[in-house]
């Protein structure tokens, strides 16, 4: 085997997954090839300052889980189902809300004064007596 | 309905697989529970199709690898919120243990420093090296999920097994 072929299995080598075979191979490799030695050496510092710190997968109830994953399960189909149709409403809401504010706004900015002059002058005045008098 | 029944089954059978996986990457067991739930609602939706070209476990395992890429393509995205949350939860991963502050703080420190080396690796490599170190996955299993050759998941494993060697090389062995 080549380097290139060595390099490959190094780390097989280290967590031993190789047949009997291969290893002899490697091993007679690594004695005379200072390069993959120095890697092999590397390879094993870095696995175990890796190893250390793994971390630990949360212990679950998986039965709970599993009920839950179902329970998922329905719910996704329902909510799948509602969910683009819930963000269209809520859109459309928006947009219709901030439409007539807009249209409000513009209306009451530029017509207020003429409208309420116009209301004032159309209603006939109070009768006051005391005025009259 | 039969298939529901079915489906709890196969729920069943390979939920722990496919939760051990997920968990590897992702490390955090709220997105984790989130991430395998959407797996098992994903291959729900479309196991009345499935066609047998590869063992249900495998097929699920893609899935799940699917949706480990989008969480992370979301966090990507989102990660600039991100920075107070992680704070937090060092604070109280902190907090949590008893040990020496010092000692705590060192190994947070290397197990950062390495899972980061972990993340940052390229895509691939860091797939590859999850499923193999992290999760026992066989190399023909990992072919077969990945869809590429068993050489091309060893030459992946060492490409990998280069960059962390070069990425953790200032620390110690303790
Ligand atoms: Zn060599």
């Amino acid at each position: 085997m080549k380097c290139d072929d060595i390099k490959n299995e190094l780390y097989f080598y280290i967590r031993n997954e190789i047949d009997l075979t291969t290893k002899k191979e490697i091993e007679n490799h690594i004695e005379k090839c200072s390069e993959c030695r120095k890697l092999l050496n590397e390879f094993s510092k870095t696995l175990n300052i890796i190893d250390k710190s793994i971390i630990e997968m949360p212990s679950k109830n998986w039965n709970y889980f599993a009920e839950k994953t179902v329970a998922g399960i329905h719910h996704r189909k329902i909510f799948g189902f509602l969910k683009p149709a819930i963000v269209f409403a809520v859109s459309l809401l928006v947009f219709t809300i901030s439409y007539k504010y807009y249209k409000y706004r513009s209306v009451q900015q530029t017509t207020s004064l003429t409208e309420t002059e116009e209301l004032v002058s159309y209603l006939s005045d109070f009768d006051i007596p005391e005025l009259s008098q | 309905m039969k298939v529901q029944e079915n489906f709890e089954d196969v729920i069943a059978k390979h939920q722990k697989k496919i939760y051990r996986i997920v968990f590897s990457f992702v490390k955090n067991e709220a997105d984790t529970d989130e991430i395998v739930q959407q797996t098992f609602f994903n291959a729900f939706k479309s196991y009345k199709n499935f066609e047998g070209r590869s063992s249900v476990e495998t097929w699920l395992i893609r899935i799940a690898i699917n949706n480990v890429r989008t969480h992370f393509r979301k966090r990507k995205f989102f990660s600039i919120f991100q920075v107070f949350s992680d704070a937090e939860e060092e604070i109280k991963e902190l907090k949590d243990n008893s040990r020496s502050a010092e000692e705590v703080f060192k190994n947070k420190m290397i197990s950062d420093k390495v899972n980061k080396a972990i993340g940052n690796l390229p895509a691939r490599q860091k797939e590859v090296f999850v499923m193999k170190h992290l999760n026992g996955l066989q190399i023909s299993e990992i072919a077969g999920i990945l869809g590429i050759a068993e050489g091309s998941v060893k030459a992946n494993i060492f490409k990998a097994m280069n960059n962390l060697r070069k990425l953790l090389g200032g620390i110690d062995e303790m």
